[in-house]
């Protein structure tokens, strides 16, 4: 068959994106993507993809059906697959930031969530308790109590608040799988010295006012800000 | 055969070092191209794709890996045993044989094309391949770990999905095997030893799959960036229509079946079989399925297949739902 795809090309395209698999999974640039835990997985999924592709371009199969071009027909559809390697090369996307914050769903999970008392707060560094927004939510949500005039340290990046306030949001993405089933963890900063530029990861310190806005769909509580500084962003941009 | 050699010799298109060239191409234009790509709903886009396809990667090469592995190494005789002649019985065992294979949706389309080709009943392979991603052991567990405290959920989820698959198995007894059978055969790969056959037919199956596995992410994602996210929500809120709406968005989210229990459990404003019918309907029908089912499949089987399943889905979530929720 004319249109056939010939088995070298086939191999290619399994070799560039094994390789490109498993250069993420070292980079560590899949936890841009999807969570920690699968970098495994994905070295294997690379390797076993490199070594099918390697011996498909330098070793002709030898076949007896391969000629009349049911294999070709795959493969043109399978020339998509470098879609996916161009993308990540060419766009470069970055993990998900403000504007996907401000679709909104934000804190809803943990909101819903039936959940059991949190263990005791960490000790404080420098007179502030750290924790995740993953516990600070259920705290001020579940059990406001825990959180009442402890000063606490958060991490996350800049989204604006579209309700008006003359604060911002501090944002992290959550999520069960992967990026695409990521929801938005979000903080009201109310008095903020500054308000940073979007998606400008920030270490803030503050105190759970006792307040929640927002409506059911989502919920934010709110932080007053005693301090604010501006830091890189994590290995593992996401909280699960 | 001589003739077909030689052309393969001639190499007319050198398509390994277009292959090579493109990836080079566009790491090279990276940083003269990407401040151009840099928009929002760009990124956003990209991110979503990128995840989706990362996400399914170390399945889907676990899925064609074993389809390989059933073209390679189990004979047809052997393939006729492992089923009850009898095409109930059949079904009915595929059905709970999807208990074994822990994975997402995005292997068990090649596994199921491979499994009728070695000569499975095809009623019976397309049951395991509804089966398989939404009853297996790590589905269940993050079922139960997204709705703590409410075992009836997985009960229920592990109920419709198997109930689903069996009836669709069952409802596909009826239909014309032999074109399914054939366009199955046509997908054949035969090496010259089992080790080649196996490479082959992983490779096949990965490029076909993966192929069309590209085009149901990008679409998947393209909703998610492009639609404004209260609109989809808003599908899910109004209860008189929050079943077809949750069942709506299970099919564009194309969500992976072992995250969809999270997603399910953050609807709280809809009714418990609502959140039902999105994890029943989402491991059986989505854009990036009906994608690679008319891939090893064929476009008129998928346009017939996805409706009914859907159907049948949904009916399913209802009566179980309304049973035991």
């Amino acid at each position: 068959m004319v249109a056939a795809v010939k088995q070298d090309t086939q191999g290619g395209v399994l070799l560039v994106v094994g390789l490109v698999t498993a250069h993420l999974a070292i980079s560590g640039a899949f936890q841009s993507y999807v969570r920690t835990g699968l970098r495994i997985p994905l070295l294997l999924a690379g390797g076993f993809l490199v070594v099918v592709g390697l011996a498909s371009v330098f070793y002709r199969a030898p076949t007896d059906h391969d000629a009349h071009g049911h294999g070709g027909a795959a493969a043109r559809v399978g020339l998509l697959m470098l879609v996916f390697v161009i993308t990540i090369y060419l766009v470069a996307p970055a993990p998900l930031g403000a504007f996907a914050a401000g679709r909104g769903d934000q804190n809803r999970a943990i909101a819903a969530a039936e959940t059991v008392a949190p263990p005791d707060l960490a000790e404080p560094v420098d007179g502030h308790v750290e924790m995740g927004l993953v516990e600070f939510l259920g705290r001020a949500f579940h059990f406001p109590e825990t959180l009442k005039g402890v000063p606490v340290r958060l991490i996350g990046f800049a989204a604006p608040d579209p309700d008006g306030s003359t604060g911002y949001r501090l944002t992290r993405f959550t999520f069960a799988c992967c990026a695409a089933d990521a929801t938005p963890l979000q903080v009201l900063l109310v008095d903020p010295p500054d308000i940073p530029a979007d998606d400008q990861w920030v270490v803030v310190e503050g105190m759970f006012t006792g307040e929640i806005v927002g409506d059911d769909l989502g919920p934010i509580p709110v932080l007053t800000v005693t301090g604010q500084e501006p830091t890189s962003e994590p290995t593992v941009p996401y909280e699960y | 055969m001589v003739t077909e050699r030689l052309e393969q010799k001639r190499r007319s298109l050198p398509g390994f070092e277009i292959v090579v060239g493109i990836v080079v191409a566009a790491a090279l234009l990276n940083r003269v191209v990407a401040p151009y790509l840099s928009g929002p709903h760009l990124q956003t886009w990209a991110t979503i794709f990128v995840a989706t396809l990362l996400q399914a990667m170390p399945f889907l090469v676990l899925g064609v890996a074993m389809s390989g592995a059933i073209a390679a190494f189990i004979s047809a005789d052997r393939m006729q045993r492992l089923l009850p002649r009898n095409p109930v019985g059949a079904v009915a065992t595929a059905g709970s044989a999807g208990l074994l294979l822990p994975g997402c949706e995005c292997g068990s389309v090649p596994i199921s094309g491979r499994l009728i080709a070695g000569g499975a009943r095809p009623a019976a392979a397309l049951t395991f391949m509804l089966s398989a991603p939404a009853i297996n052991p790590v589905v269940l567990v993050s079922t139960a770990v997204a709705f703590p405290g409410r075992p009836g959920m997985v009960a229920a989820r592990f109920i419709a999905s198997l109930v689903t698959a069996i009836v669709m198995g069952l409802l596909w007894l009826r239909a014309d095997q032999q074109r399914i059978v054939d366009r199955a055969m046509q997908r054949v790969q035969h090496g010259a030893s089992r080790w080649w056959t196996f490479a082959l037919t992983a490779r096949h199956d990965f490029l076909q799959a993966g192929g069309f596995l590209v085009l149901g992410a990008a679409a998947a994602a393209a909703i998610q960036a492009f639609t404004p996210r209260g609109v989809l929500d808003q599908l899910g809120g109004i209860p008189v229509v929050a079943i077809l709406g949750m069942a709506t968005l299970a099919i564009v989210l194309s969500i992976c079946s072992e995250a969809d229990a999270f997603i399910a459990a953050s609807f709280t404003q809809v009714s418990p079989t609502a959140q039902l019918t999105f994890m029943v309907v989402g491991p059986t029908v989505d854009l990036k399925l009906i994608s690679m089912q008319s891939g090893v499949f064929g476009g008129r089987f998928a346009s017939r297949f996805a409706p009914v399943t859907a159907i049948v889905a949904i009916a399913m979530a209802l009566a179980v739902g309304w049973w035991l929720l």
